[in-house]
């Protein structure tokens, strides 16, 4: 017999997405009863839907191995798709030697929490802070080379003043405060 | 529709939309070549810096971009053995062996000469079948049109990766998506939370960029340094690979044929076309097993079929507007966010815009993929070895500031940055990105169409049932959505 904590270690990250998509739909639904009933009825049938198909996936697992197999299976008619710019892994692609590719998850978190970091001091102090700061947050988190690094500040200047000057955006304007250029 | 043709003619010969092209397809190419990259990702990052220019030119330029970075795929699939684009995948099972022979240049001649022909022949055949197309959009109606959007949603079922049930899933979310702002069949807003920045709904762009952007910067971050990690050197001869190419046409005009064929079913794309073709060169060649060793005729086929299969992706993205593909999803976001809108009108009143497209794919391929591929071949090369690291934060930056420069709107910085941690998590757990962009892309179309034909009809469901045509769709629609369950119960009988 599972105890709680054997039926809590066969969570993975996959039904935690999908339990974070299923309170989004079911939110969703709900909400959809306060508009009137011509603007609810797609949006009701749609998160409707949604809920119906979060709650297959969460617990096919439960289900006969026929339906389990309809659910979880995959079902394309055609198994080549131009989603990925790179091979995925069953696809024939080397010949001769493998990619050595060294995979770093935690990379993925730091990226994440600079393009966030990133987003707060562009909201408070305006692009012209927030992307040079981001940029030398970049370089220091992943070790970039100096002189490239050095390089990748130039570029990122030039991109915001780009934006700037071509559009007259105010790009130098945040929820704090200004910087006069 | 000679009107409309000399229009097209006199506009997209101007220097400036000449101009445009030149850098779409040397873009295109530049991205194609890059691994890690890839083509929706630059299609997607150009998309808000087209506000400097007209919805044509911006169009156009996009889809130089999709026809330059499926020729630039072949690049580093020849000289790296990773292939730029899914396009290109089949291209390196005898590119690269060729490279390793010393005869990389002449790799990269046949890809280029083949690429050319092959674009060439795809876009005949769509000046060849645009009257027919002309009389086929115009007997659709709201019933149909609708109809035609859950078609599109069908084709969840085609591309979706993983099970079909996440496809229909997400595809759900995507519908849901756009519905947030006001409705269009009444003077409702929705999902707006009180806020006013949310009464004209998420834009279309900030979701690409997300999705394609920023959620492959995540994913691209984990891999450590470039993903170039082999030198090959660059050497052969471009004579031999062009009169090679010249030599075999029966093999260019088969291998076009099935790209463009296969390229029009949505969902099934260049990669798709580039498997087929080469397999069916491997069959007739009679010398299968000299096929995976560097046989220049499995270069030839893939590479003439995967730039085919973008003329034939075009068909579906302009008449019905339903995007098989990630970069015909971006095309069609270009087309929405420039207020032109895809489908029968571009068949009609808007034949010019359709026709300028075609003929700037027809210099593409004609004018710029062999002058770029032939005369700076040597230094292609280069392109793949750029460092992934060095990538990222410009790409970010250009997404966030791109954005933020269409409206001025802090909402869609934060669609991007959320829906770039939904699409990373999408990627990972096998939810198709493409199916979510699906149902964002027709769900305005499904839900006015809907409600149009119910006004017409005074509520009777029965409208859906009244034509041939509705029939037609509906068969096709149960087709799509049941055939893989008949396919496997067949299989295992």
């Amino acid at each position: 017999m599972k105890t709680p904590i054997n039926r809590l270690q066969t969570i993975n990250g996959e039904m935690v997405f999908t339990a974070i998509l299923l309170i989004i739909a079911v939110y969703l639904f709900f909400e959809a009863f306060t508009f009137s009933e011509r603007a609810a009825t797609f949006p009701q049938a749609i998160s409707g839907a949604a809920v119906v198909g979060c709650i297959l996936l969460l617990i096919s697992k439960h289900f006969p191995p026929r339906i389990r197999s309809f659910i979880e299976e995959d079902a394309r008619i055609i198994q080549h798709d131009e989603e990925q710019a790179t091979p995925r892994d069953d696809e024939p692609v080397d010949v001769d030697e493998p990619q050595d590719q060294d995979t770093k998850p935690t990379n993925s978190a730091y990226t994440v929490a600079l393009i966030a970091g990133y987003l707060v001091v562009a909201y408070l102090a305006g692009f012209f802070v927030g992307t040079p700061l981001f940029v030398l947050a970049y370089i220091l988190v992943f070790d970039i080379n100096r002189v490239y690094g050095a390089g990748l500040l130039v570029a990122s200047i030039a991109i915001v003043a780009g934006f700037d000057r071509a559009l007259n955006v105010p790009l130098n304007e945040g929820l704090l405060f200004t910087v006069g250029i | 529709m000679y009107d409309a043709l000399l229009d097209a003619f006199s506009y997209v010969f101007t220097v400036e939309a000449l101009l445009w092209i030149l850098v779409g397809f040397c873009f295109g190419v530049v991205l194609g070549a890059t691994p890690g990259v890839g083509t929706a990702v630059g299609m997607a990052l150009v998309l808000p810096l087209t506000v400097f220019i007209d919805g044509v030119t911006a169009v156009i330029l996009l889809t130089c971009i999709y026809m330059g970075g499926m020729y630039g795929g072949s690049v580093s699939a020849i000289l790296l053995n990773v292939p730029g684009t899914a396009g290109s995948a089949a291209t390196t099972f005898d590119g690269y062996p060729m490279s390793r022979k010393g005869q990389a240049v002449t790799a990269l001649s046949i890809s280029a000469t083949s690429s050319a022909l092959g674009g060439a022949i795809s876009v005949i055949i769509l000046f060849l079948i645009t009257p027919f197309i002309i009389r086929l959009v115009l007997l659709f109606n709201s019933p149909d049109l609708f109809l035609v959007a859950l078609l599109g949603l069908a084709m969840i079922t085609v591309v979706a990766r993983g099970s079909m049930i996440k496809g229909l899933t997400i595809g759900m979310f995507g519908l849901l998506f756009s519905t947030v702002g006001i409705a269009p069949t009444a003077p409702d807003v929705r999902y707006n939370f009180g806020s006013l920045l949310l009464y004209d709904g998420l834009d279309i762009v900030a979701a690409l960029l997300g999705l394609f952007a920023i959620s492959e910067m995540i994913k691209l971050s984990a891999e450590q340094g470039g993903i170039a990690k082999v030198d090959t050197e660059v050497t052969g001869s471009v004579s031999e690979g062009i009169l090679f190419t010249l030599r075999n046409p029966v093999y260019v005009i088969k291998s076009s044929l099935i790209g463009t064929i296969i390229g029009a079913l949505p969902g099934a794309g260049s990669s798709m076309a580039n498997f087929v073709s080469y397999s069916e060169a491997m069959r007739s060649s009679g010398m299968a097993d000299s096929f995976g060793k560097g046989d220049k005729r499995g270069v030839l086929a893939s590479e003439a079929s995967n730039n085919s299969a973008v003329g034939g992706s075009l068909i579906p993205t302009l008449s019905f507007g339903i995007p098989g593909s990630a970069s015909t999803a971006i095309l069609l976001g270009g087309f929405l966010m420039h207020g032109l809108n895809p489908g029968p009108s571009l068949f009609g009143s808007n034949l010019d815009i359709t026709f300028s497209i075609y003929i700037a794919v027809a210099i593409g391929v004609i004018v710029l993929i062999p002058a770029l591929g032939l005369l700076v071949i040597t230094q292609l090369g280069h392109l793949t070895k750029i460092n992934t690291d060095y990538i990222i934060p410009m790409i970010v930056i250009l997404s966030l500031t791109g954005i933020y420069t269409v409206n001025i709107s802090w909402i869609d910085v934060l669609t991007v940055f959320l829906l770039g941690i939904g699409g990373y998590y999408m990627r990972k757990y096998d939810f198709s990105i493409v199916a979510f962009l699906l149902g964002a892309i027709l769900g305005r179309m499904a839900e006015e169409n809907l409600f149009r034909s119910l006004q017409i009809s005074g509520g009777s469901y029965d409208i859906f049932f009244e034509s041939w045509l509705s029939i037609a769709i509906i068969l096709i629609m149960l087709l799509l959505v049941f055939s893989p369950q008949l396919m496997k119960l067949r299989g295992s009988n």
